[in-house]
C-alpha cells in the first residue's frame, strides 16, 4: 500500500464524532499515471499537437559516465524531463534506434555534437534502442555496443517492446518527436534520418523562446 | 566514412594465415554454382575464429571519394520475394527491409518457405530491398523501380556463406569461396564492431550468387557476368586490395575485366547507394581459370560484380 492510499484512511481513522476531518484535495485526486510521479495532464495523443503520454524505460542518463551494466541501469521516463518552468529543459528530442538500422547509426555519429551544442540552451535527448541486428528486442548488451560506440553523452534507454512504435507513422526507423519539454506536447515528428528539417526547427525553436 | 570513436583495426602479422586451411592452392578452376571450390565449407552457424587484431580509435583510413546525390522519394506498396539459398532450398527466419539512405522498414521475417512481404505507407528515398544477413548468408540490396506499386520479386536467391572466415592478411592472401584478397602490407581494415560484435564476425567469408537467383535489378543495368557475396560487409581497407576472382564466366585467357563493388553504405561513400562502380581492372590468367586484378582493388567489402571491358 503506498502512502497515495495510506493517507486517507489514515485521516478517516482518526475522525470521531461528527467532527470529520477536511481531506486534501491533492489526497482525493487519483494517483497519477505512468511512471512519473509529476507529469502533464492528459488527454494523451500521438499525433503532433497532443500531449505526449508518460513512457518509462531503463537505461542510462549519462551513458559515457557510467559503466554498461544491468546493475547501473535506471528508470528513466518523458517524465524526467518534464519542466513546466522552462528553466531546465525547453525541448526532449525523444529518438529510436535499432542496430540494424544504417540511417540510424549516420543518425547517431552527429548526435553527440548536436546535444553538446544545444543542450546549454534547454534540449535534452532521450534515444531507445529497441531491436538487435536481428530485429529480435534490444537487450543491455546491445545498448551498451551502442553507447561505446558512438560515446553517447545523452540518456539512452531500451525500448524492447518498442513501445515508441505508436508514435510511428508509418512501421520505421529512425523515428524522432520533437515534445516541449513544457507542456509534453508533440511539436513535430519525423520519419527517416531528416536532419536537415529537423535541427533548423530546433534552433528556430529554441531561439524563439530565448527571445520571449 | 565517419564512423563512430571505437574501431577494429586489423593489423595482422604477415605470413600464413593458420585459418586459411579450408582451400586448396590452384583450385580457381572449379568455381562451382556456389563458389565454395569445392572446399567442403558450407553456410549454417558461423565458426568461432580468432585473428590478431588491436582495436583503435577515431577513423585510420579516409573516408571515401563520396557519390551521395538526392533523389526524389519512391512510392512503393509493398514488395514480396520468395528467398532461396545457392541449391534453391528456402530460407526460413531471414530478416528483410526496404531500406533507403535515410530510413529503413522494420524487419520482416520469411516463412518456413521462404515468403515475405513488407508493406509500406510512406515514399522512400532510393529503396531497396534488402535481405541477407552477411554473416550466415550473403546480403544483397537491390535497388526498387521508382513508383512501382505493389513489386513481387519472384524467387531470389542469397549464397550461403562459409561457416569459418579467414583473417585478413596484410602481405599475404586471404580467401575464402574460392575468391582471394592480396592485401599490401601496409594494409588496414577498418570496421564497426556495431555490426560485428564477434571476433569470428570480423573474418573475411565470400560466397558467388548463381545468377538465376539474382533478384530484378540487383545489377542496376551494369549487365554484369558474375556476382560474388562478401562479408563483412562495409569493412574498409586501406590501401585498398588486390581481388582474384575465379573465371565463372568464361572468359577468354588474357581478357580484361571491369572489377564492380556494390553500393551498400547509407553514406554512399565508396559507391551510390544499390549501385556499382568500377573500382578495379582485371585480366583473365593464362590458364582461363582466374580473373587477377591488374590495377585498381578493393576498397571496401561488399557485392563485386565483374563484366567483359
Amino acid at each position: 500500500m503506498n502512502a497515495w492510499r495510506a493517507a486517507p484512511l489514515a485521516l478517516l481513522a482518526l475522525a470521531c464524532g461528527t467532527n470529520r476531518p477536511e481531506i486534501p484535495d491533492e489526497l482525493l485526486q487519483a494517483p497519477p499515471t505512468g511512471c512519473s510521479l509529476d507529469y502533464a495532464e492528459g488527454p494523451y495523443g500521438t499525433e503532433v499537437g497532443s500531449v505526449a503520454a508518460d513512457t518509462c524505460f531503463k537505461g542510462w542518463a549519462r551513458p559515457n559516465e557510467t559503466t554498461h551494466e544491468v546493475s547501473t541501469l535506471q528508470n528513466l521516463a518523458f517524465g524526467r524531463y518534464f519542466d513546466p518552468t522552462g528553466e531546465r529543459y525547453e525541448l526532449l528530442l525523444v529518438n529510436s534506434a535499432a542496430l540494424w538500422c544504417m540511417a540510424c547509426q549516420v543518425e547517431h555519429e552527429d548526435l553527440p555534437d548536436r546535444y553538446r551544442e544545444y543542450a546549454p540552451r534547454g534540449l535534452v535527448i532521450l534515444s531507445a534502442l529497441f531491436q538487435d541486428r536481428e530485429g529480435d528486442p534490444a537487450n543491455v548488451d546491445d545498448l551498451a555496443l551502442w553507447v561505446e560506440t558512438f560515446d553517447t553523452p545523452f540518456p539512452m534507454v531500451l525500448d524492447p517492446d518498442y513501445q515508441l512504435g505508436v508514435y510511428a507513422p508509418a512501421a520505421s526507423a529512425p523515428l524522432n518527436l520533437l515534445l516541449d519539454a513544457r507542456t509534453m506536447r508533440i511539436l513535430e515528428k519525423f520519419t527517416g534520418d531528416q536532419s536537415a528539417v529537423l535541427w533548423p526547427l530546433v534552433e528556430e525553436e529554441l531561439s524563439r523562446r530565448e527571445a520571449e | 566514412m565517419h564512423r563512430a570513436v571505437a574501431l577494429f583495426v586489423f593489423l595482422v602479422a604477415c605470413g600464413s594465415d593458420p585459418l586459411d586451411d579450408t582451400h586448396d592452392d590452384g583450385n580457381g578452376g572449379t568455381s562451382g554454382t556456389n563458389g565454395t571450390g569445392g572446399s567442403g565449407e558450407t553456410g549454417g552457424t558461423a565458426g568461432t575464429a580468432t585473428c590478431p587484431d588491436e582495436p583503435a580509435t577515431g577513423d585510420v583510413c579516409s573516408d571515401g571519394p563520396g557519390f551521395a546525390e538526392t533523389t526524389d522519394p519512391v512510392a512503393i506498396g509493398s514488395v514480396a520475394a520468395t528467398i532461396v539459398d545457392e541449391n534453391g532450398e528456402p530460407i526460413a527466419n531471414l530478416a528483410a527491409f526496404v531500406c533507403g539512405t535515410k530510413v529503413c522498414s522494420l524487419p520482416v521475417r520469411t516463412d518456413s518457405n521462404g515468403n515475405v512481404t513488407i508493406a509500406l505507407s510512406d515514399s522512400i528515398e532510393k529503396p531497396a530491398f534488402k535481405y541477407g544477413d552477411g554473416l550466415e548468408v550473403g546480403r544483397f540490396f537491390p535497388l526498387l523501380s521508382a513508383d512501382a506499386g505493389d513489386i513481387s520479386l519472384g524467387t531470389i536467391g542469397t549464397p550461403r556463406l562459409p561457416a569459418v572466415g579467414s583473417c585478413f592478411t596484410p602481405g599475404g592472401r586471404t580467401e575464402s569461396g574460392n575468391v582471394r584478397l592480396f592485401l599490401p602490407p601496409d594494409a588496414v581494415v577498418e570496421l564497426l564492431p556495431l555490426d560485428y560484435p564477434e571476433p569470428d564476425q570480423r573474418t573475411f567469408r565470400a560466397a558467388e550468387l548463381p545468377l538465376s537467383l539474382a533478384p530484378p535489378g540487383l545489377d542496376a543495368g551494369e549487365e554484369l557476368d558474375a556476382i560474388f557475396a562478401l562479408a563483412p560487409v562495409g569493412a574498409v581497407i586501406c590501401p585498398p586490395a588486390a581481388i582474384d576472382l575465379p573465371n565463372t564466366p568464361g572468359y577468354a585467357a588474357g581478357s580484361e575485366i571491369d572489377i564492380l563493388v556494390h553500393g551498400a553504405d547509407v553514406e554512399e561513400a565508396w559507391a551510390p547507394y544499390g549501385l556499382w562502380r568500377v573500382v578495379a581492372t582485371g585480366r583473365v590468367d593464362d590458364a582461363g581459370e582466374r580473373i587477377e586484378t591488374i590495377d585498381g582493388g578493393l576498397p571496401v567489402i561488399s557485392d563485386v560484380g565483374v563484366r567483359a571491358r
